[in-house]
Formats: C-alpha cells, sequence, structure tokens
C-alpha cells in the first residue's frame, strides 16, 4: 500500500524484507539438508485420503505413528476421530500426529495431519529422566515432584534438524515454563512460556475514533492483543518505533517476546493504530470466510501477525527517505502472514503536491484488506509482483479491499464509509487511488494509457487502475472516459455476484504470470462457472474489460 | 373458571341457607382431607439483562401456569350457632416449561445481537396456602350438609427461575443454539383472601364424602437477582374427599 512515488521505494524494500516468497506447495514447509522437514496435511479429497489410509496404516505397522485416541463424534452421529501420534521407536515426536475423520461405516472423511521426516536420529537418551529433572530443578529454581519426570521427544528445530530432548513443564511464581533438555548434553534446547491464555473481548478506540470490539486474551495481569476467538491466531505487536526490532523480528532473527504484544490493562484500548490494526485484520479474515468459505491466507488459517509502530512518528523528519517510504508512508505485508503498518507523519505535516495527511495507516479498513490479500494472493495465484501481473496483483488487493469495505461499512463518502477510493480514511483529503475514476490520480483507467515504464515494478499501482476500472464498471456500470463504452453492471444490489467472480479467478484460475488478457479471460471463465454463460455477471465483466480496452 | 366459582358460592348461599334455618345445629368439629385439581392457567413473565463481550444482552423468560393437582387439608370448628371458624393448609405442585428468548451480544461486533429462543423443561412451582376462614353451616338435609366459608390466607410459592440462558457459539458466531438454562428456586409469601363453599354427603355420623369449592388469591413479589418479580397466586381450588364430623 505504498503512497505515491514513495511507495516505489518502500515496495523495492518491502520485498526485500519480505524474504523468499512462499512455498509453492501449500501446507509445506522444507529446510535444507539436515533440517526438520515437516508436511502439513489437510486432505478431505477422496484420492487424498485413500493415499492418505494407506500411508497411516504403513506408519502404524512400522510404529511410527500411535494410537492415542479414538472417540465418537459427539456432534455428528456416527463419526469417529482417531488421533495418532508420530514417533520414533516409542519417543513421540513433538507436534507430530494424525487426526483422522471416519464415517458409520469406517471411511475416511478426512486427515488433519503434522508429520516430520527425515527423523535420522538415535533414540537413546545419554541422560536419565531423573539427571534431567535436576536440570530443569536447578533451571526454574523450583522443586519436581517425584511423579513429575521429563518426558523423552523427539523436538523439531525448524534449520537444524532434530534433538532428542527431556520435555518438562514448571510452574514458577512469575509464569508457567516449558523445557526442553538435551537428552545427551543437558543444555537447553528450548523453552516457552507455556501460560495458556483466556480470550478476553475487549473494547477499543481506532484511529479515527470510532469504537469497537477487541478480541484480546488475558495474560497474567495484562490484555494482549492475541485474537483467539477466530480460527486462525490473529496477533498484533506494538513495536514502540523500535525499527532495528521490527527488521529482526521481519527477518526471523528473533521471535516476538511476549512484551513486544500490543498490551492494555483494563481491556479498553487506547493506541488507535493496534486497534484498528488487529480488529480490522480480524475483519477481513470474516469477510473472506464468509464470503467465500476461505480460512485465512493460505485456506489453512495460518497465523497473522500485524506489526505496528515499526518506527516513532516523532522521528519522521530525520529518517533516510526510504524509511520515511517504507515504515512511514505505507503498509506492506511482509510474508508468512506478517503485515506492517506504517506510522503516518505528525498531524502538522502533509506532503506535497497533494498537501495529503498521513494517519496510521492501519486506520483505513481497506489499506488492512489489501495487505492481507497479498497474503492470499501468495498462497493461490502467487502472482509475479511485476509488470502486468504485478498490476493483477495490486488490482486484487484493491478489490478485495474495497469488497471488505462494502461488507462492513455503509456506502457514503464520508470516513469510515464503503467507496471505491483506496485508503482514503488515512491519506486525507482523496487517498491514493480511485477505481471509479483512476485518471482523478493520474493512473490509467485504459489499456491504452497503460505506463510502460520500469518505475515501480513496471506501473503496478498505477497500472491496477485498468482492472480497477473494470471491476468498478462490472459493479456499478457506466462509462468509460477514454473508450467511452458503456457497460451494464450487475448493479450494487448484485456487488457479492462480482466479488465472486474475480475472487474465483484470482484465487483458482489464474496463473502467476497472467496478464491482462489472460485476466479478462479467467474472470469471464469464472463467471460462466459461477453464474453460467450468458449470465448478467458474464456479459458485466466482459463488457468492463472491452470498455478498458482489454480485449 | 374462577370467576365462574366465585358466582357460584353466593347462590349456594341462598339456595341452601335461608330454607333450612331453624334447624338443629351442625356438628361442634369438622375435619375434611381432598384431592383434587386447580385448574387455573396463566402466566407471568420475568426479564433481565447481563453483561456480555462489554455490552449488555437480555434475556424474557415466559413462565405459562397450567391446571395443577391439589391437596387440602382442615377442619373446623363451630363457635355460635351455625358460625365457626377454620383452618385448611392447600397445596399445589405444578412442572411446566419455560420459553425464553435471549438477545445475545456478539463477540467480534458492536450493535449485533444474536437472537436465540429456547425452551427450559421441568420449571417447578409449588404453591402452600394456609386458609384462615370464618364458617357458616346452615341446617342440614339429611345427610347432605354444606358449609360456606371465606376468611384471609397466606400464600407461599416456591418457583423454580431461569436465571440465565446458556448459548453455544462458534466461528463466525452470527448466530448461536440455546444450550439450556441456570435456574434458582426463590421462595416468597404474601397475604390473600380465600372464599368457599363445601358440600358433604354424610354416610354415618362421623364419616362422609364431600367435594369442595375454594377460590384464593394472593399477589407475591418473588426477588431474585436484585428484581423483583410480581407473580399471581392460587385460584380455584377443586376437591373431593373425606369428611369427617364429631
Amino acid at each position: 500500500m505504498p503512497g505515491k512515488e514513495l511507495a516505489s521505494v518502500a515496495l523495492i524494500a518491502a520485498a526485500v524484507l519480505a524474504g523468499p516468497r512462499a512455498p509453492a506447495v501449500q501446507g509445506q514447509e522444507q529446510g535444507l539438508g539436515r533440517a526438520a522437514r515437516v508436511s502439513r496435511v489437510a486432505a478431505v479429497a477422496p484420492a487424498d485420503l485413500r493415499a492418505w489410509d494407506a500411508q497411516i496404516d504403513s506408519m502404524s505397522r512400522e510404529r511410527t505413528l500411535d494410537r492415542r485416541r479414538d472417540r465418537a463424534d459427539r456432534m455428528v452421529p456416527g463419526r469417529r476421530h482417531t488421533r495418532f501420534v508420530q514417533a520414533v521407536n516409542g519417543v513421540p515426536v513433538y507436534g507430530g500426529d494424525v487426526a483422522r475423520q471416519t464415517d458409520a461405516r469406517g471411511v475416511t472423511l478426512s486427515v488433519f495431519a503434522t508429520v516430520y521426516d527425515g527423523i535420522g536420529i538415535h533414540t537413546e537418551p545419554t541422560l536419565s529422566p531423573e539427571h534431567a529433572r535436576a536440570i530443569v530443578e536447578g533451571l526454574s529454581g523450583m522443586p519436581l515432584g517425584g511423579s513429575r519426570l521429563p518426558r523423552l521427544v523427539i523436538l523439531p528445530r525448524g534449520g537444524e534438524g532434530y534433538a532428542l530432548t527431556y520435555q518438562a513443564r514448571v510452574a514458577t511464581p512469575g509464569d508457567i515454563t516449558m523445557y526442553f533438555i538435551d537428552a545427551h548434553t543437558g543444555a537447553v534446547v528450548h523453552q516457552r512460556s507455556d501460560a495458556h491464555t483466556q480470550a478476553a473481548v475487549g473494547l477499543g478506540t481506532g484511529v479515527l475514533g470510532d469504537r469497537k470490539k477487541v478480541q484480546a486474551s488475558r495474560q497474567g495481569g495484562l490484555f494482549v492483543q492475541i485474537d483467539r476467538m477466530r480460527p486462525p491466531a490473529i496477533e498484533t505487536l506494538d513495536m514502540r518505533g523500535n525499527l532495528f526490532r521490527t527488521l529482526n523480528i521481519l527477518n526471523g532473527a528473533i521471535t516476538p517476546a511476549a512484551s513486544d504484544f500490543a498490551a492494555d490493562t483494563d481491556n479498553d484500548w487506547t493506541d488507535g493504530a493496534a486497534v484498528d490494526a488487529h480488529t480490522y485484520a480480524g475483519y477481513t479474515y470474516d469477510y473472506f470466510f464468509k464470503r467465500f468459505g476461505r480460512r485465512g491466507l493460505d485456506n489453512a488459517d495460518i497465523p497473522i501477525r500485524n506489526l505496528t509502530h515499526p518506527v516513532d512518528r516523532a522521528n519522521a523528519g530525520h529518517v533516510p527517505e526510504f524509511v520515511l517510504g517504507l515504515f512511514y508512508l505505507n503498509a506492506f505485508y511482509a510474508g508468512s502472514g506478517v503485515m506492517v503498518y506504517g506510522e503516518g507523519l505528525p498531524q502538522d505535516v502533509v506532503t506535497l503536491p497533494e498537501r495529503q495527511r498521513w494517519n496510521y495507516m492501519s486506520g483505513a479498513l481497506d489499506v488492512v484488506a489489501h495487505e492481507l490479500t497479498h497474503g492470499i494472493t501468495d498462497y493461490s495465484s502467487g502472482l509475479l509482483y511485476e509488470n502486468e501481473p504485478g498490476a493483477l496483483n495490486e488490482s486484487f488487493s484493491d478489490i478485495m479491499g474495497t469488497a471488505v469495505e462494502f461488507f462492513f461499512q455503509p456506502p457514503g463518502d464520508a470516513l469510515l464509509q464503503a467507496d471505491y477510493l483506496i485508503a482514503e480514511d488515512v491519506v486525507t483529503p482523496g487517498g491514493l487511488r480511485s477505481m471509479a475514476d483512476p485518471a482523478a490520480f493520474g493512473h490509467p483507467d485504459h489499456y491504452s494509457r497503460r505506463y510502460t515504464g520500469t518505475a515501480d515494478n513496471g506501473g503496478i499501482h498505477g497500472n491496477a487502475g485498468i482492472p480497477n476500472q473494470a471491476y468498478f464498471l462490472a459493479v456499478e456500470g457506466g462509462t468509460n472516459r477514454t473508450s467511452g463504452l458503456v457497460v451494464q453492471g450487475v448493479g450494487r444490489g448484485n456487488r457479492e455476484q462480482i466479488e465472486r467472480v474475480f475472487y474465483r479467478a484470482f484465487t483458482l484460475l489464474m496463473p502467476a504470470n497472467a496478464d491482462f488478457v489472460t485476466g479478462r479471460a479467467a474472470t469471464i471463465q469464472a463467471a460462466r462457472d459461477l453464474f453460467g454463460p450468458g449470465s448478467a455477471p458474464e456479459r458485466a465483466v466482459t463488457q468492463a474489460w472491452t470498455a478498458v480496452g482489454v480485449n | 373458571m374462577t370467576k365462574q366459582i366465585a358466582r357460584l358460592i353466593p347462590l349456594l348461599l341462598v339456595a341452601w341457607g335461608v330454607p333450612l334455618a331453624g334447624q338443629a345445629p351442625p356438628p361442634r368439629i369438622s375435619v375434611a382431607v381432598h384431592g383434587g385439581y386447580q385448574p387455573t392457567t396463566s402466566r407471568f413473565e420475568d426479564s433481565f439483562t447481563f453483561a456480555r463481550y462489554q455490552e449488555t444482552g437480555s434475556t424474557r423468560v415466559e413462565y405459562p401456569m397450567g391446571g395443577a393437582f391439589l391437596f387440602d387439608a382442615g377442619a373446623g370448628v363451630r363457635l355460635w350457632r351455625r358460625l365457626g371458624a377454620g383452618l385448611v393448609v392447600s397445596r399445589v405442585g405444578r412442572a411446566s416449561t419455560a420459553s425464553t428468548r435471549s438477545f445475545i451480544p456478539h463477540p467480534l461486533y458492536l450493535d449485533t445481537p444474536r437472537q436465540v429462543d429456547g425452551e427450559a423443561g421441568a420449571v417447578q412451582r409449588a404453591e402452600t396456602g394456609i386458609h384462615f376462614h370464618v364458617r357458616y353451616e346452615p341446617a342440614s338435609r339429611g345427610p347432605l350438609r354444606i358449609v360456606i366459608s371465606g376468611g384471609p390466607s397466606v400464600l407461599r410459592v416456591r418457583q423454580t427461575l431461569v436465571t440465565e440462558a446458556r448459548v453455544r457459539e462458534e466461528y463466525p458466531y452470527d448466530t448461536a443454539e440455546f444450550g439450556g438454562v441456570n435456574t434458582q428456586e426463590v421462595e416468597g409469601r404474601a397475604n390473600g383472601f380465600n372464599v368457599g363453599a363445601d358440600l358433604g354427603w354424610m354416610f354415618t355420623r362421623h364419616l362422609g364424602l364431600g367435594g369442595t369449592l375454594r377460590l384464593t388469591r394472593a399477589v407475591i413479589a418473588l426477588d431474585a437477582d436484585q428484581r423483583r418479580i410480581p407473580v399471581e397466586a392460587g385460584g380455584a381450588h377443586i376437591g373431593v374427599g373425606l369428611r369427617l364430623t364429631f
């Protein structure tokens, strides 16, 4: 969501910060060499299920899966749920398990699993459990009872492979800590807080002074912005202007600490930037779930993490231009479900020549939805971020950002109302782009006017005006100013039809290197798929692309 | 039904009292035990609010009250000529199904309550009445006896009240399912009145069978969770049973 020229710099930096793109195979994360390799499985198709049934049988015979639980379904009569734990020589693999659902006839209906492979370690510990317990007691300062012997587990360690460890949970006056002690050396391999948080709905005031509910969690004596009401964890961090720490978190050099989470003492939140980043991320998840049945960015409920206050607003006048462009006048999707929302500018500062004020970027619902949609694109079509595919990528984010706005806000021109402007709630007056009239911002509204230079990755933000205009015309109808062609839109009351068409085309049909012509074909095909040949949505989409010069 | 019975009582007075005046005095002591029915049908409502997800939710409960079985026992003593005094203890118990309608705040959005309707079975209600009365017993005509009575009553109600309508909900929380209720037992008492008529057929000098009609009523305030619910108690009592006279 860059702003004007500064945004070009921002985008380049953002691409660098985001690191490598998400893996092409959805649901799999693979390391190199001796790294722990994990497959996350969500199998519901018959062919996949047959394969997984065979896999489970095979692993059970090899005793690398232990059946731990088999329970009748209390919600759906006749169903059963069996849970298997991955193990090597009887030693469980921490986090490796399989959940299989079967019907009354024993036919498998779903398999959800996290399975590790390449576990080539010996499972005979050097240390005894008693020795490990003594180590944990020394670390925590707390005696452990005779029944609390540490448990031997294989701990996947990402790029560092696997470790045979003793796992022990210790309660101390300040926390509940989970220790993983190397079963050979006694060193601490990993430790984390295991104090479970409790969902607590709070209230908050957004950037624009509006009140809304905040899905928080109670952690110790504080409320933190961890949403446990929705299927994925939605977490919002307050980086307190610490750019160095922000970069380290984005680069994976450090893991966010408990103190990084946006926190409040009374659950009545006043930090508008954090409130809006958190709640609008939730709204966006809700929109995709309710409209399309999509479960988050990767359709498998990958956690969503918002980073707010990456820099100090008061320092805006003293930072290099690229920092200003990236962390003040911008918001970006940094990959792997992480969003960063720019700090805006002090209220008495405007950018020239538009004389626009910049508020906290998370304060606009369409901005937040725009960035999250980049995540969806990343996990679906993977549209390349340059030239026409890049413009389609940006356009899809604008389209979905606007769709989310219309889903949650009443239509209108005022703040907190839905319209076809982008970021108009936080970049005032006017916002950054217009789908109804791209030319008002100097962006092309017709293919003949497209930008063909190299700036902004081939003009991806500006050229997004062309598909944006097509979307607008398909919904609202009207005349393209350049071609003069009239489009019969489906009408505001049928907005959902065009939203579904574009969603289907952009997440299911479109290849990564799609150009505008492919975009046209994919959306028309999506309209036919959903509403049939000759339907009003198909006619509207076809006319709209023709009107913007994409044939 | 209650009104019809009330209208009957003066008619009985006229029909029996006037022609039989001047005959032998009635027995000194009489005892009666009845089983019967309280045919009253009525309802009362309760509503309360609660805090949920940073908003205020509400629940309205309707308690229908159908007819119920009655047991009573009493005794009377003749004090002067055909006038006397008596005391009857009655007990009515019933279980009914209350209906609830709740508006549960949404956990994700402000001002988006979800309507949840449900029914709470086995809502118990017991009414115990102590009815003091002045009796007038016209002269008996053979084995047939009648007693007309009226006086103050003390009515006590023990009632199951719904204190919370539970819901089941899951993401996206736009709807919620009724998941049962939490209840509490409350008690209240109030003074009211009773009027009635008693018919008996004596097989022997001391033993007989009879029927009773009684109208009793009181308005009782039930206190629950800082709210007061006015409840009508009593109604028409119709019973048949044994008569003992001495």
